[in-house]
C-alpha cells in the first residue's frame, strides 16, 4: 500500500487496519481513571525506545489506566503485535492459510477434522471439493440435500470474518436463506459475481461452548510454533460472539478469555477490543468464566499439534478451532495473527514466553 | 554483490548476456551483417523494454534465417514471459515449487502421480498423509516397492538438479555410488534436507525404443482462461541421451515438437543453446519425426483436468511421463520455459494474448 493510499484511507475514516489510530481514539474516549500524564508520556517513551516501534499496544491493552499501574519492567513484558508479526512474518506458504478452499482441500486429504465443505464458486464457475466443474443443477442438489442448520458462504481470500455470510435453514420450506434471499446456484452467480467463495456447512457446536453464546460459533484461538516434528503451543483463548451476532472475532465486537494451555481452564476475566469493561461472565448469557475447564482440552491440543505437523510450511500459525458435538474441528489456519487477545484478558505480558519460543530450534 | 563477485572471478557462464554473445560468436554458420544485427537487437529491445536476448536464442542473426522484423515480434523474450505469468499467479507458486505439497494436493484431486514411498524432513520420516513413520518402518515401505527405480528429490529442486536414482538390485535399492536406500542413508547423508521419495515409473515400450535409460517426459503447456476453461497451448517431448538418467535440458537432452492434435512428433530435435538439429536420437538412431505418443488423448484429458483444478495459476507446464499403464504427472511448473517451445513451435506471443 502506498503512502497516498494510507492517507486516503485515514481521511475516509477507514481506520480499522491502523492499530495506533484506533488506540489513540480509544484513549481519547476512555472513561477510566488515567495515570498521571507525565507518567504516561514517560512510559510511552520508554516502551517506544525499548521496542523501537510506536507502542500502539499501550492503548489497546489499557496500560495507560491507573488500574494497570505496573512497574516499567512489567510493562515491557507486554508484547506489541508488530513485534509478533515481524517474527511470524509472511512466507510463500501463506496461500495455504489464506485460500480457505485450498486449506479445506488439504485438511480433507490429511484427514484432519474440518467442517463439511459443499462446493466452491469462482468467477461464475462452480467446483466440487475435488475441483471438478459442476453444473448449477448439481449445486442446487448439494444445497437441498444438506442437513446442516446453516450454510456459510466464506470469501476464500478474506480474513477477520470479511465477506462471511450465513444462510440459515428455513424449517418450513427447507431453503437456506438470509434476509429473504434463497441460496441457489442462480442467486450465487448474481450475488457473488466474480468473487471466489467456499460454501461450508455450519457445525453444531457442543453445548458447553454454546452456553456462552449460541448465535455464534465460539472458537478457540491457538497460536503455535513448529520446531522440527514438535509443536509448541504459545497461547490459547476462547473467543465468543455477542447475542444475535454470528461472528466471534474481536473486530466484530466479540469477547475473548484466555485459556491455560496446560489444563484448558479459562481465566476469570474476558475482554473485548477497545472497551473498558471487564467481563467475569458472558454479558448476554451470564455464564461465568472462572473455573470453567474445556472438557476435551487434550483432544484440542492433539488435533492442533497434528495439524501443524502436516502443514510444515509455516513455522508460526494461529488456529481457529471449534468444538462441535462430534469433536474438535479446525475451522481456519491463519498466517497473520495478533498476540494481544492473549494479553488483554489476563492483564499480564507474554514477551518472555514469546522470546523463549522464538529461541527454540 | 554476488553477481559482481561471480563476474570478477570469471564465473559468468550462467549469465544470459554471456550465453547470447557466446552463442553468437561460436556459431559456425554465416551471420547477418553486424549493423543489421545491432539494428534488430536495438529495435527489439526498445519494443520489449528489455535486452533482446531472444534475438540470439532463436538464431535471428543467421543469414539463413529469413525472418522478418514483424515475425520476430511474435517471439516473446523470456523476461516478458516470466514477468507476466508470475505476476498473475505469484501467490500460488508454492503449489508447484514444493514437490511434496504438489504431490499431496494432486493426489487429493485424483490426478495420476508417481507413488510416494515416504518423505524425509530434516531427520524425520513421514508417510503419504504426513503421518510420522518410525525409522524401523521405513524398511517395510522400501521393501514393498516393485518399481525398478526409486527417485529421491528435494522438495524445491529445479531442472532435475539433486535427484538421486536408486536402482533395484538383489540387495535392495542402490544408487551409482553403491549406497543402499534405507533410513540410515537419509540420517547420515541428508540430515538437514527435505526430500520426497517416489517410486520410479516404468516407461512405455514405445519411448524405451527411443531412449530407455531415462523417463522421457512430455512438457505440455496449458492456459487457464478467465471464463473457467483451460486449453493446451503446446507440447514437446524431452529425450535424455548419453547414458544420463534425467531428461533435463540442462543435461543436454533433446526436445522434439509434438503435434497437438494427433500426438505425433514432428520435425527434428534441438538442444538448449545449440544450433545442432537431430533428426534421430544420437544413441539409438530412432527417427523422431512421426513417432506417435501413446495415450495422447489421455494425456490431453489429464492435463486439461489438472490445469482446471489449479485454475488460480494462469499458465502451467506439466511434465508427463508415459508409463506402461498410461500417463502420469511427474511435475507441474508455474513458469514453464518459453525458449524451447518457441524454438520448436515458433513465436508464441499469442499465448499471453498481447
Amino acid at each position: 500500500m502506498t503512502i497516498k493510499k494510507h492517507i486516503k484511507a485515514l481521511l475516509n475514516g477507514n481506520i480499522k487496519n491502523y492499530d495506533l489510530v484506533l488506540g489513540i481514539r480509544y484513549y481519547l474516549r476512555a472513561k477510566g481513571k488515567r495515570k498521571n500524564i507525565f507518567t504516561q508520556l514517560k512510559e510511552l517513551c520508554i516502551l517506544s525506545m525499548y521496542w523501537k516501534i510506536a507502542p500502539s499496544h499501550y492503548f489497546l491493552l489499557e496500560l495507560f489506566l491507573e488500574k494497570n499501574n505496573l512497574p516499567i519492567e512489567e510493562l515491557k513484558k507486554f508484547l506489541p503485535n508488530n513485534i509478533y508479526h515481524q517474527t511470524t512474518s509472511r512466507t510463500v506458504y501463506d496461500i495455504v492459510c489464506d485460500d480457505k478452499a485450498l486449506f479445506a482441500d488439504l485438511m480433507n486429504y490429511y484427514s484432519i477434522p474440518h467442517p463439511v465443505n459443499l462446493f466452491k464458486y469462482r468467477k461464475g464457475v462452480f467446483y466440487n471439493m475435488k475441483n471438478n466443474v459442476i453444473t448449477d443443477n448439481d449445486v442446487n442438489n448439494i444445497i437441498q440435500s444438506s442437513s446442516a442448520s446453516a450454510i456459510f458462504a466464506k470469501l476464500c481470500l478474506g480474513w477477520s470474518g470479511a465477506g462471511l455470510e450465513r444462510y440459515s435453514k428455513d424449517s418450513g420450506n427447507g431453503n437456506f436463506q438470509r434476509e429473504g434471499l434463497v441460496l441457489t446456484a442462480d442467486f450465487i452467480r448474481k450475488h457473488f459475481e466474480n468473487s471466489y467463495f467456499l460454501f461450508q456447512e455450519a457445525i453444531e457446536q457442543a453445548d458447553y461452548i454454546a452456553q456462552f453464546n449460541s448465535t455464534s460459533i465460539n472458537t478457540i484461538r491457538i497460536n503455535s510454533k513448529l520446531i522440527g516434528e514438535e509443536v509448541f503451543i504459545f497461547a490459547a483463548a476462547l473467543r465468543m460472539g455477542r447475542k444475535g451476532v454470528f461472528l466471534d472475532n474481536a473486530h466484530a465486537g466479540g469477547i475473548s478469555v484466555n485459556i491455560n494451555v496446560d489444563n484448558g481452564k479459562l481465566s476469570p476475566k474476558a475482554k473485548a477490543y477497545y472497551t473498558e469493561a471487564d467481563y467475569y461472565e458472558h454479558p448476554d448469557s451470564n455464564v461465568k468464566f472462572e473455573d470453567f475447564q474445556i472438557p476435551n482440552w487434550d483432544e484440542v491440543i492433539n488435533v492442533t499439534k497434528r495439524a501443524h505437523q502436516v502443514f510444515y510450511g509455516r513455522e508460526y500459525v494461529a488456529w481457529d478451532i471449534a468444538v462441535s458435538k462430534n469433536g474438535i474441528q479446525i475451522i481456519e489456519m491463519n498466517a497473520v495473527a495478533n498476540c494481544d487477545i492473549f494479553q488483554l484478558s489476563t492483564g499480564s505480558g507474554l514477551a518472555d514466553r514469546f522470546f523463549e519460543m522464538k529461541n527454540m530450534h | 554483490m554476488g553477481h559482481l563477485k561471480n563476474i570478477l572471478s570469471g564465473n559468468f557462464k550462467e549469465y544470459k548476456f554471456y550465453k547470447s554473445v557466446h552463442f553468437y560468436f561460436s556459431s559456425k554458420e554465416e551471420k547477418k551483417s553486424f549493423i543489421t544485427v545491432a539494428y534488430d537487437v536495438i529495435r527489439l529491445s526498445l519494443h520489449w523494454k528489455c535486452f533482446a536476448y531472444h534475438y540470439f536464442q532463436y538464431e535471428f542473426f543467421l543469414k539463413s534465417n529469413h525472418i522478418k522484423y514483424e515475425e520476430m515480434l511474435s517471439y516473446l523474450p523470456n523476461q516478458k514471459w516470466e514477468n507476466q505469468i508470475l505476476t498473475q499467479s505469484k501467490r500460488y507458486v508454492i503449489l508447484c515449487e514444493d514437490k511434496a505439497l504438489f504431490q499431496d494436493i494432486a493426489t487429493y484431486y485424483d490426478l495420476p502421480m508417481p507413488e510416494l514411498v515416504f518423505r524425509f524432513e530434516k531427520g524425520t520420516f513421514y508417510d503419504f498423509r504426513n503421518n510420522l513413520v518410525e525409522k524401523t518402518d521405513v524398511r517395510h515401505l522400501i521393501e514393498r516397492q516393485n518399481s525398478p527405480k526409486i527417485f529421491v528429490k528435494g522438495y524445491y529442486g529445479l531442472h532435475g538438479v539433486g535427484i538421486s536414482v536408486f536402482k533395484k538390485t538383489a540387495k535392495g535399492y542402490e544408487n551409482e555410488e553403491g549406497h543402499q536406500l534405507c533410513a540410515e542413508y537419509f540420517t547420515k547423508n541428508c540430515a538437514g534436507q527435505l526430500l520426497v521419495v517416489q517410486a520410479g515409473i516404468v516407461q512405455h515400450e514405445s519411448l524405451n525404443k527411443v531412449y530407455s535409460k531415462a523417463v522421457n517426459t512430455l512438457r505440455v503447456v496449458t492456459r487457464n482462461n478467465s471464463d473457467g476453461t483451460s486449453e493446451i497451448l503446446g507440447a514437446v517431448i524431452k529425450f535424455a541421451r548419453g547414458g544420463v538418467q534425467v531428461d533435463n535440458l540442462y543435461f543436454g537432452s533433446i526436445s522434439v515438437a509434438i503435434e497437438k492434435e494427433t500426438g505425433h512428433l514432428k520435425g527434428s530435435g534441438i538442444t538448449y543453446y545449440n544450433t545442432l538439429k537431430f533428426k534421430t536420437h544420437p544413441d539409438t538412431q530412432v527417427v523422431f519425426d512421426g513417432i506417435k505418443i501413446e495415450f495422447w488423448d489421455e494425456v490431453k484429458s489429464i492435463v486439461l483436468n489438472a490445469s482446471q483444478k489449479f485454475n488460480k495459476i494462469h499458465i502451467l507446464g506439466f511434465d508427463i511421463a508415459i508409463s506402461d499403464q498410461g500417463p502420469v504427472i511427474v511435475e507441474m511448473n508455474e513458469a514453464p520455459g518459453i525458449h524451447v517451445m518457441q524454438m520448436l513451435l515458433g513465436g508464441k506471443r499469442d499465448w499471453l494474448k498481447i
